[in-house]
């Protein structure tokens, strides 16, 4: 190589940087704005999701509510209705011929497996007898599990359900495997 | 150690073994004693009928534990004396009367329960036709079985009746292990019924 060639290399040199610069350019540069609009459309279709999910849920409890037959009454009716949330056992003020609801709150109050619990007042003011509010049915559809102890049209059978044969045999099978493990 | 972990099961087996022993001993020293007063009320009231003219209620209500009569199913047997209430402690003794149901032989519905693996242990071979015998202290009524089902545990099985009715209620299945999810159900009517002055 003589100094003759320098003016060649040079003139290559610059010729292939313009081009390896195109390059390097083209390839680099991201196009940005179309990369902030598919941002934004993901943001919309997750917050879209959340709301629908939401209105479902609240749809779900409605229907659970309903289908138990635990329906709130409306703000102007004498009927009151305590908030879920409210961990302490405070009662509203009872009202004549008022159904106070009292949720579980140990129970998560969008669950639809939260417990109502019906305390009856009657016309003079005071707490009904708890045998007429346990013929409701709870949310689960089924009455509770108490025990018939006094007969009612229409009431279930006497609970004579006992666990002494199932204890007596798991007394046996006890008893049994000490045997077998004292004897090996 | 696995003679310690034998040892340890084994007493853990005989003192839940005992428990129940105990309790089924209970049981039936409650029943005889059942028995016992039941003849002593009967020899009372035989004396005082010779001697005074007693008039029965419309509806005879009782006091718990109080005994109201006495039941009989001659075709398996069935001799058992019933008090009043189905708790615990009556159920141990023998069959209850449930309270605010009629008494046996008069106008509605007498609802008679018991466990199923004590004194109603033969109630599962009761069939529709056979008779049932009770007696209280102002009736003694003869009874044909006329009804007999399956329901579950929640299932309305107790209704009203403007005549004498009588109902047996038990757990089904009779052989279950563990609490029984079903309850047997057996209905009667009267066929004869006799005043006991």
């Amino acid at each position: 190589m003589t100094l003759r060639h320098i003016p060649l290399l040079a003139c290559a040199f610059a010729v292939l940087a313009s081009g390896a610069h195109a390059q390097f350019t083209a390839a680099v540069v991201p196009p940005r704005a179309k990369a902030k609009v598919d941002t934004t459309a993901k943001k919309d279709s997750v917050r879209r999701a959340e709301v629908a999910l939401a209105a479902r849920v609240t749809d779900m409890k409605k229907w659970v509510d309903s289908a138990a037959g635990v329906a709130l009454p409306p703000a102007a009716d004498s009927s009151s209705a305590t908030a879920a949330a409210s961990a302490s056992d405070t009662v509203a003020p009872a009202t004549k011929d008022s159904v106070i609801l009292k949720r579980n709150a140990r129970v998560r109050s969008d669950s639809a497996a939260s417990i109502a619990t019906v305390e009856v007042h009657d016309s003079t003011g005071l707490k009904a007898d708890s045998a007429a509010a346990s013929d409701r049915p709870t949310s689960q559809g089924e009455p509770r599990d108490r025990e018939t102890t006094r007969y009612t049209a229409g009431a279930p059978a006497p609970n004579t359900a006992t666990a002494l044969p199932l204890l007596a045999l798991v007394a046996a099978f006890t008893l049994l495997a000490g045997a077998a493990l004292r004897r090996s | 150690m696995r003679r310690t972990l034998g040892a340890v099961l084994i007493v853990i087996g005989a003192a839940i073994l005992c428990g129940v022993g105990v309790r089924y001993a209970r049981g039936a020293y409650d029943r005889d004693r059942a028995r016992a007063e039941w003849a002593a009320l009967e020899a009372h009231h035989a004396v005082a009928s010779a001697s005074t003219f007693a008039s029965a209620p419309a509806h005879t209500t009782y006091a718990p534990g109080v005994l109201v009569g006495r039941l009989l199913i001659p075709s398996v047997r069935l001799d058992e004396v019933i008090a009043e209430g189905v708790g615990d402690d009556q159920l141990d003794a023998g069959p209850g009367h449930l309270p605010g149901s009629a008494s046996p032989g008069e106008p509605g519905n007498a609802v008679i329960s018991a466990h199923r693996d004590r004194h109603f242990h033969s109630l599962g071979r009761v069939t529709i036709g056979d008779t049932v015998i009770t007696v209280t202290r102002t009736a003694r009524t003869t009874w044909v079985i006329v009804g007999r089902k399956v329901v579950g545990r929640y299932q309305p099985s107790l209704f009203p009746s403007a005549t004498p009715e009588l109902t047996l209620t038990t757990c089904w299945p009779i052989r279950y292990i563990g609490p029984a999810p079903d309850r047997l159900i057996l209905t009667a009517k009267p066929v004869d019924a006799s005043r006991r002055a």
